[in-house]
């Protein structure tokens, strides 16, 4: 609200030549949250996803877009492993639970337990380090849900009288509004030792109207644009852009 | 008292000097500033801090220049003391306003990474 104002007097004041002014574009640098200048190479070992069916193959899809995202905008080495290597754990963890295919309440339980487990297993990332000449680890848990918001919502209309005047009806209507929400607990780990160096959580949720129709994947590809900028503000310097008054 | 009176009227020239000297540097500054030259804008803002600091526009220059190279408490002080010097200028009120806002979200950059 300020800036409008200000801008407006400004081109009163220019106007009387009273002042000079050029609004500059400015990019003022912001620091990454993590200091990653040890690390030569970055290895995103894969993600834990829930075991329902999905549209979306979550941790495949997440870890190739990261891959992607961190190649064009960090210098270190991105490995490319075949399949993320924490899969062929988590499958373990899923042979010991039982056959695959529909998993009960209590199967899903333990899974997430366990796969929560090995997340914060030192030892376990210790060695995955050791395999990998020892890069920074990129790994976390994953969700993408569908989303249901439709109900009835207030709206105003402006009608038509029989006398010809218009006239404002209030009244509820019934709005149809899906979408997906997806959720990302990003985990940072020195493979030297295991440690966890950083730990974040970002959510993002689109709805869309009755008249939209967007398939789950394309949904996933727009909050998983949103969510980057935040996710590589973690580990490479960002940039805040606006703008600044030079007074002459 | 003639000499007193002559020296009155004298006295002020090298202060309108310095003062001309100075908004020179700005106009400049500024037109290498659009250019997106922002290490020479700084100089030519500092150079016309130098030859006036009570110059409120070259102090409000200065700050975004600074800001604009990543040296925030320099830009603090500088937006302050452009400020002080004009505390009804909107324009710099408005840049003061946006630079605390980016300043917050550094310093909340900042505090996570320490957690």
């Amino acid at each position: 609200m300020r800036r409008p104002a200000a801008l407006a007097l400004a081109a009163l004041f220019a106007g009387s030549g009273c002042a000079s002014f050029v609004e500059v574009p400015v990019e003022t640098p912001l620091q990454s949250k993590l200091d990653v200048s040890r690390f030569r190479r970055i290895l995103i070992a894969g993600f834990v996803t829930d075991l329902d069916p999905s549209d979306v193959d979550l941790s495949s899809e997440t870890s190739r877009l990261i891959q992607n995202q961190l190649r064009s905008n960090t210098r270190v080495q991105v490995l490319e492993p075949d399949r993320p290597p924490l899969e062929d754990a988590l499958q373990r963890i899923l042979a010991g639970i039982g056959e695959q295919g529909g998993y009960a309440s209590e199967e899903k339980e333990q899974y997430a337990l366990e796969a929560d487990r090995l997340l914060e297993d030192p030892e376990f990332w210790r060695k995955m380090g050791e395999e990998y000449q020892q890069p920074l680890i990129v790994t976390g848990k994953l969700g993408f849900e569908d989303q249901n918001r439709s109900g009835f919502q207030a709206e105003e209309r402006v009608v038509r009288r029989s006398d010809g005047r218009p006239a404002l009806v209030r009244g509820n209507r019934y709005m149809e509004r899906k979408g997906f929400s997806l959720s990302a607990d990003f985990f940072f780990i020195d493979s030297r030792t295991g440690e966890l160096l950083h730990k974040e959580r970002f959510t993002e949720e689109v709805l869309y109207g009755e008249q939209q129709r967007v398939s789950p994947l394309s949904s996933y590809f727009e909050l998983m644009d949103r969510l980057l900028p935040n996710f590589l503000g973690v580990i490479t310097p960002q940039r805040i852009r606006g703008t600044r008054v030079l007074l002459q | 008292m003639k000499r007193a009176f002559l020296l009155l009227l004298i006295a002020p020239v090298p202060l309108l000097a310095a003062d001309k000297a100075s908004s020179k540097q700005v106009r400049f500054g500024v037109e290498v500033a659009q250019q997106g030259m922002w290490r020479e804008a700084l100089f030519r803002f500092e150079r016309a801090v130098e030859l006036d600091p009570d110059n409120a526009s070259a102090q409000n220059n200065l700050a975004v220049a600074l800001e604009q190279i990543g040296d925030f408490d320099r830009a603090r002080d500088h937006y302050e003391r452009a400020l002080d010097l004009k505390p009804d200028d909107l324009y710099i009120q408005q840049n003061y306003d946006l630079f605390r806002e980016a300043d917050d979200k550094r310093n909340r950059k900042k505090r996570t990474s320490r957690r």
